[in-house]
């Protein structure tokens, strides 16, 4: 259109950039302006503050009156908030603004809330999913066995336990054997000492990398992680006696200009 | 005296009733100044005047060794290290401000309001609603107006064509982009972008100057305080109003608040 119009007599050249016409109605032959829709159209991502001025805008005239117990609530997903409000380039730092606001919004008690309030609240709780297995529980199977894994430093192990009498096999030997040093074979079964169970379980493991003492943690991870499976209620004791965490503890990397991690070469004066 | 619990709605009635006996005893203060009355309910140009500037700090200029010295025909003086800036040029340029956006308002032009410090959103916000314009509070997208096939086409947003009176005309053209016809910075200093795009696409800009700013980096510069909330607010107040005015002129436009019947 630009270019049609610096055909005619005494219209300027056409710039590099695009110009503003100027106002006038000799320019506006047209008769009708280009507007954008949203007053938020020169901003960096239009939809996200139209949402957020307007649940600033609701937020700074509600009544503050506020329920002794907020009702809890789920939000929607980002990925879900991004496919209902038609809004992609929202990012979780930007989502979790507007989730700022609207559990600020779910504190105002239920009967003093607007209709605008609520159908706000409703438009962004999360639709319940009956059919979907938020949670997917292990369970021990027909035979009563249950497998979990654990892992410390560069090993990883595999640990079946089953209601039995207190034989443990790691890799087919038996514990005494694969484990040299007392402090690995109490390491690796302190989980059931912590709980009372040495004598009520079999264990079966596979464990494989590192040496013995990332071979023993890995084998006492797994070992509280199959517990808990087995009996709920061995989670408070477990996690009195320190065998729920796990030990993220690994080799820290070689750097450059020392011979090792934290071993600097010695100083020189000169 | 019996201690019961009250449920909310018995604590609210009860509240309201203590307040209905006793909110008429004591003084009756004048309407006066509050930050969020100066963002919701700005004053309209009628009631500008140099007592309003004056109580809104807009005399206040920077630090003498800050000092830009184009801006010296806007300088009144000197005090306590700092520039006074000069309430009778500030009036002018206002008002040449405000005519400025009445006539682009009468136009049915594109008003962008930019106004990126921390305290601005709100009102740059209230003021873009009401001129019937748009609003810019966080960073000024660089290439917005120069690259405007990218910039807005990346941005995405939708254009619709609109007669005089607000109402959408059916059009076969499909616009890909919108360059404003007026743009309006509170902090020019801080959107030297805002400001170089507008030259080279001749938008005319109206930016507040202080004592350290370059008038030559906008159109119509209004010289006065830009770090004071309550002078930008009052400025942007002002101008917004003013566009208001110009389309409650005409009842039959989409965008007038103005009501049918007659002033009683």
């Amino acid at each position: 259109m630009f270019q049609a119009l610096t055909r005619i007599k005494g219209f300027p050249r056409l710039p590099k950039y695009p110009v503003a016409l100027p106002l006038t109605p000799k320019w506006n032959f047209r008769g009708f302006h280009l507007v954008p829709e949203s007053s938020s159209y020169f901003t960096s991502n239009a939809r996200f503050n139209e949402v957020c001025l307007y649940l600033e805008d609701l937020l700074k005239y509600a009544p503050k009156i506020y329920a002794e117990v907020t009702p809890e609530i789920q939000w929607k997903t980002l990925r879900q908030y991004q496919n209902d409000f038609s809004d992609p380039k929202t990012s979780r730092v930007g989502y979790r603004r507007i989730v700022e606001l609207l559990d600020s919004l779910n504190k105002i008690s239920p009967s003093f809330r607007t209709g605008s309030i609520q159908q706000v609240i409703d438009r962004f709780t999360r639709p319940s999913t009956q059919g979907l297995q938020n949670q997917r529980k292990v369970m021990p199977d027909e035979k009563g066995l249950v497998m979990a894994t654990g892992r410390r430093k560069s090993s990883k192990a595999t640990v079946k336990i089953i209601r039995g009498t207190g034989e443990v096999f790691v890799n087919g030997f038996p514990l005494a054997s694969y484990f040299q040093r007392l402090a690995h074979r109490r390491h690796a079964l302190y989980p059931l000492v912590a709980t009372n169970t040495l004598t009520k379980y079999n264990v079966w493991m596979v464990v494989h990398g590192g040496g013995p003492t990332g071979q023993s943690g890995a084998i006492h991870s797994a070992v509280s992680k199959a517990l808990k499976i087995h009996n709920i209620f061995l989670e408070g004791p477990l996690r009195e006696a320190g065998c729920v965490e796990n030990d993220k503890r690994k080799v820290e990397r070689k750097k450059t200009g020392q011979p090792k991690a934290r071993k600097k070469y010695t100083w020189v004066k000169r | 005296m019996i201690s019961r619990k009250l449920t909310t709605e018995q604590l609210i009635a009860r509240r309201l009733k203590i307040r209905s006996w006793n909110h008429k005893i004591g003084a009756k203060v004048a309407p006066h100044y509050t930050p969020s009355m100066g963002v919701r309910n700005p004053a309209s140009p009628e009631k500008l005047s140099m007592s309003l500037l004056l109580s809104s700090y807009a005399h206040m200029g920077h630090s003498t060794s800050l000092w830009n010295p184009l801006t010296q025909p806007f300088i009144y003086g000197k005090r306590d290290g700092i520039h006074i800036i000069s309430l009778d040029q500030t009036m002018v340029y206002l008002r040449r401000a405000i005519s400025v956006v009445r006539e682009v308002a009468k136009a049915r032009g594109v008003i962008v309001f930019i106004g990126t410090r921390s305290g601005q959103k709100d009102s740059v916000v209230n003021a873009a609603k009401r001129a019937r314009g748009f609003h810019v509070f966080d960073r000024w997208l660089p290439g917005l107006v120069t690259n405007a096939r990218n910039v807005q086409g990346n941005l995405g947003g939708k254009i619709v064509p609109v007669d005089d009176n607000g109402r959408v005309v059916p059009t076969k053209e499909s616009p890909k982009f919108v360059i404003p016809d007026l743009i309006v910075v509170l902090n020019p200093l801080e959107n030297r972008g805002a400001c170089l795009e507008a030259q080279k696409a001749s938008i005319p800009t109206i930016g507040i100057i202080d004592s350290d700013a370059d008038p030559k980096m906008v159109t119509y510069p209004v010289p006065a305080n830009d770090d004071s909330l309550r002078c930008t607010d009052l400025i942007v107040g002002l101008l917004s109003k003013a566009a208001e005015q110009e389309y409650n002129q005409n009842p039959a436009s989409v965008n007038s608040t103005a009501s049918y019947l007659p002033r009683a």
